[in-house]
C-alpha cells in the first residue's frame, strides 16, 4: 500500500488495516534512523500483544528498538522472510518489508493513529 | 625535612637503581609515593586546602567517634622478619598439596600439568586487563576463540561464550537466559541433587524477579522423571539437571530431557567437563534432542582449588539461543589484506547497546582461567580425557567397593556413580570420621575424607560425599580405608609410597 494511505503510530509502525487485520511494519524514516540492521527477532504466530506491548526487537549496530502493538489483538502471519533479508525493510518497507499481521481485537485505537501528512510533520520535527 | 627527602630520593634509588643524581632529577616527577607520605607532604596538602592540622581537617567527626589513640597494630617488620611471620601464618593452612583429598562437590583435585602453568603465567596474558581490543589482543582473542571451540565440542552444543565467573552463576545466567527466551515467568525447576550452593544462587537471582524456584525432591539421589512431570507448568521457563549429580550419581538424562522439552520448558545440562571423556554430551542426550543450555564449573580443567576461587564458568548453548547468551563471543574474521583475525562479535547482546534489555549484567570473562582450560583441554585431548574420565570412574568404584566392604558402611543411592560417591556411616559419626581422617593417630600425613552432607541435607546426616581422581594411588585409598575403619596397619606402607 503507498505510505499515503496508511496510519502511522508515534513510535514509527505504520498500519494497514483491512478485514479485522492489521498489517504492521516499521516507516523508512525509522529504518534509517536505526542505521545498518543485523538481526529481528519476530514474536511467534498465535501470539496475543497487548496494545502498546512490545512484541519485536531490530538490532542495529547502534542499538535494540522495541517495535510495539499500535493496536491489540492475536497475531496471525509474521513476515519469516525477513531474519535472512533485512535490507528488505529498508528497500521495501511499505510492502515486502511488513513484519506482522495481528488479528484485531479493538478497533478503537486505530483512530488514534496519524494519517501520513501528521506522520510526516512528526518526523520533520524528529530530525532537527 | 632534610631526611624525608632524603628518604624519598634514597627509595628512588633503590627501586629504580640507578645513581644519585638521577633520582635527585626523578623526584620531582613522583606525585604518588609508595611508602606513607613524609610528614612535608602532609602538611604541604594541608596547607593546599587551607587546613592546619589533621585534627582541624577532621572536626566534623564528633568527637565521641574520634579513636584518639594509636591503632593497635604490631611494631612495623622489616622484609625479612614479614616474610617469616607470613610463612608461619600460612604453614597453618591444610591443603590437597599436603593432605590427601577425597574432597568433591564442585571443586576437584585433578592433576594440572606444567604446562599449563608454563603458558598461563606468561606475562601477556597474566597481566592483561580487559583484552577485548582487536587491535591490540589477537594473541588473547585467538586464545579465547579456542577455548570456545573446545567448549562446543566437548559438549556437542553449537555455541560457547568466552566463560563466565563460574559454575554456579553460570547456572543462574542460564535460567535468566531460559526465562527471557520462554517468556515463562512462572517457574523454574530444579531437583535436589542439583548442588546446593547452585540452587542457593538461582533463588539469589530469582529473588527479585518474581520467579519461583521449585525443588523437586530425590529421595532416590536421583530425579524421578514422573516426579518431575508433576512438577512442570505451562509457565515453566527451564529443569536444571546436574550429571553427574551432586551425589556423584548419573541420572537418566533421556528421559528427564523428553519430559522437560514435553512441557515447552528449556533443559539445562550442568555437566562436569572431565565426565564427558566418558559419558554422552550433553548436546547429544534423548537421542540428539539435546539440552537447550550446558553449563559447567571448569575449575578441573587446569586450574588449582586455590581455597573457592576464582573459577571458570562455561556456558554453551543453541546457536537459536545465541541472541540470549550474556558474556564475551569472540568470532573469527578477516582482516583487510585476507588474513584470519579475531574480534568480539554478537555485541548487541550485551549492555552498552542492549542497556536496561540486556539479557544479563556480565559483561566479562574469566580469561586467564578460560585459557588455561584451553591448555589442559588441548593438552590432554580426546583420548587423555577418556584416560583421565575412565581413572576417576575405576579408582572412585574400587574406594567405594571397599568401604563398603566393611559392616559400618554402605552406599547411600542404588544409582551408578562417576568420581563421587555417598557413603553412609551407620554408626552415625561423620564429623567424627572427618575429624580422624585429618590427623590420624599414627602420624600418617591425612586425609580430607570428604563433603559430610548434612550441612546441605539434614536426611543425610549421616552420610559423606567422597570423590577420587586420577591422581590418588591404590595404596593412599587402601590407607585411607584403613583410617576410616580404625584399622591402620595399612597406612604404614602408604607412607613409604608417599615418601618416594
Amino acid at each position: 500500500m503507498p505510505p499515503e494511505q496508511l496510519k502511522y503510530a508515534k513510535t514509527h509502525e505504520w498500519v494497514a488495516f483491512a478485514d479485522g487485520v492489521a498489517t504492521i511494519g516499521i516507516s523508512a524514516f525509522a529504518v534509517e534512523a536505526l542505521t545498518d540492521l543485523v538481526f529481528i527477532e519476530l514474536p511467534e504466530v498465535g501470539r496475543t500483544v497487548a496494545l502498546d506491548e512490545s512484541f519485536c526487537e531490530i538490532e542495529s549496530v547502534k542499538a535494540v528498538s522495541d517495535i510495539y502493538a499500535p493496536v491489540a489483538g492475536e497475531i496471525v502471519a509474521v513476515n519469516d522472510a525477513l531474519p535472512d533479508a533485512l535490507e528488505t525493510l529498508g528497500d521495501d518497507p511499505y510492502e515486502a518489508g511488513w513484519i506482522v499481521k495481528i488479528k484485531v481485537a479493538d478497533e478503537a485505537p486505530l483512530a488514534e493513529l496519524m494519517d501520513h501528512p501528521a506522520y510526516e510533520k512528526m518526523c520533520a520535527e524528529e530530525a532537527h | 625535612m632534610g631526611s624525608d627527602s632524603d628518604c624519598v630520593v634514597r627509595r628512588i634509588q633503590y627501586l629504580g637503581a640507578i645513581t644519585k643524581s638521577e633520582a635527585i632529577n626523578q623526584k620531582s616527577s613522583i606525585a604518588m609515593p609508595y611508602i606513607y607520605n613524609t610528614e612535608q607532604d602532609v602538611q604541604d596538602m594541608l596547607a593546599a586546602i587551607g587546613a592546619g592540622s589533621i585534627d582541624e581537617l577532621l572536626d566534623m567527626v564528633p568527637d565521641q567517634l574520634r579513636l584518639k589513640r594509636p591503632l593497635d597494630l604490631p611494631a612495623a617488620q622489616g622484609e625479612m622478619e614479614l616474610e617469616q611471620t607470613v610463612h608461619a601464618l600460612a604453614a597453618k593452612n591444610r591443603h590437597a598439596g599436603d593432605t590427601v583429598s577425597f574432597l568433591g562437590g564442585g571443586s576437584y583435585d585433578h592433576f594440572i600439568p606444567a604446562v599449563v602453568d608454563a603458558v598461563g603465567s606468561r606475562g601477556e596474558f597474566y597481566t592483561s586487563y580487559t583484552p577485548y581490543q582487536a587491535e591490540v589482543a589477537q594473541g588473547n582473542l585467538q586464545a579465547m576463540f579456542e577455548y570456545q571451540t573446545l567448549i562446543t565440542r566437548l559438549t556437542g552444543m553449537e555455541v560457547s561464550n568466552s566463560s563466565l565467573y563460574d559454575g554456579a552463576s553460570a547456572a543462574a545466567e542460564a535460567v535468566l537466559m531460559s526465562i527471557a527466551t520462554t517468556r515463562r515467568k512462572g517457574r523454574v525447576v530444579m531437583p535436589e541433587t542439583l548442588h546446593p550452593e547452585y540452587r542457593q544462587t538461582i533463588v539469589t537471582y530469582l529473588e527479585c524477579l518474581g520467579v519461583d524456584s521449585v525443588t523437586v525432591p530425590t529421595p532416590g539421589g536421583v530425579v524421578d522423571a514422573d516426579e518431575l512431570r508433576g512438577a512442570l507448568t505451562d509457565d515453566t521457563a527451564c529443569v536444571l539437571l546436574q550429571h553427574p549429580n551432586f551425589f556423584g550419581a548419573l541420572e537418566d538424562t533421556d528421559s528427564i530431557t523428553a519430559v522437560t522439552h514435553e512441557a515447552g520448558a528449556l533443559m539445562i545440562a550442568v555437566f562436569d567437563p572431565i565426565s564427558l571423556g566418558l559419558l554422552k554430551r550433553p548436546g547429544g542426550w534423548n537421542d540428539g534432542d539435546g539440552a537447550d543450555i550446558a553449563v559447567a564449573e571448569g575449575q578441573c580443567l587446569g586450574s588449582g582449588m586455590q581455597y573457592g576461587g576464582p573459577y571458570l564458568g562455561i556456558m554453551a548453548c543453541r546457536e537459536k539461543l545465541v541472541r540470549r547468551m550474556p558474556g564475551r563471543i569472540v568470532g573469527q574474521t578477516v582482516d583487510r589484506r585476507g588474513a584470519p583475525c579475531y574480534t568480539l562479535t554478537l555485541q548487541t547482546r550485551e549492555q552498552h547497546i542492549r542497556r536496561e534489555k540486556a539479557t544479563s549484567n556480565v559483561c566479562s570473562n574469566q580469561g586467564l582461567f578460560a585459557l588455561r582450560a584451553t591448555v589442559y583441554l588441548s593438552l590432554l585431548g580426546p583420548e587423555g580425557l577418556k584416560d583421565t574420565a575412565s581413572l576417576c570412574l575405576q579408582k572412585s568404584h574400587y574406594l567405594a567397593e571397599k568401604l563398603c566392604e566393611s559392616e559400618r558402611f554402605e552406599q547411600a543411592f542404588a544409582a551408578p556413580t562417576f568420581k563421587e560417591f555417598v557413603i553412609r556411616d551407620r554408626e552415625n559419626k561423620v564429623d567424627e570420621l572427618v575429624k580422624t581422617a585429618l590427623a590420624p593417630p599414627d602420624g600418617d600425613r591425612g586425609y580430607f575424607a570428604g563433603v559430610p552432607l548434612g550441612q546441605f541435607y539434614p536426611d543425610l546426616s549421616d552420610c559423606l560425599l567422597v570423590c577420587v581422581t586420577e591422581k590418588r594411588t591404590k595404596a593412599e585409598m587402601d590407607a585411607f580405608a584403613g583410617v576410616l575403619l580404625g584399622t591402620p596397619k595399612d597406612a604404614k606402607s602408604v607412607k613409604l609410597v608417599a615418601a618416594d
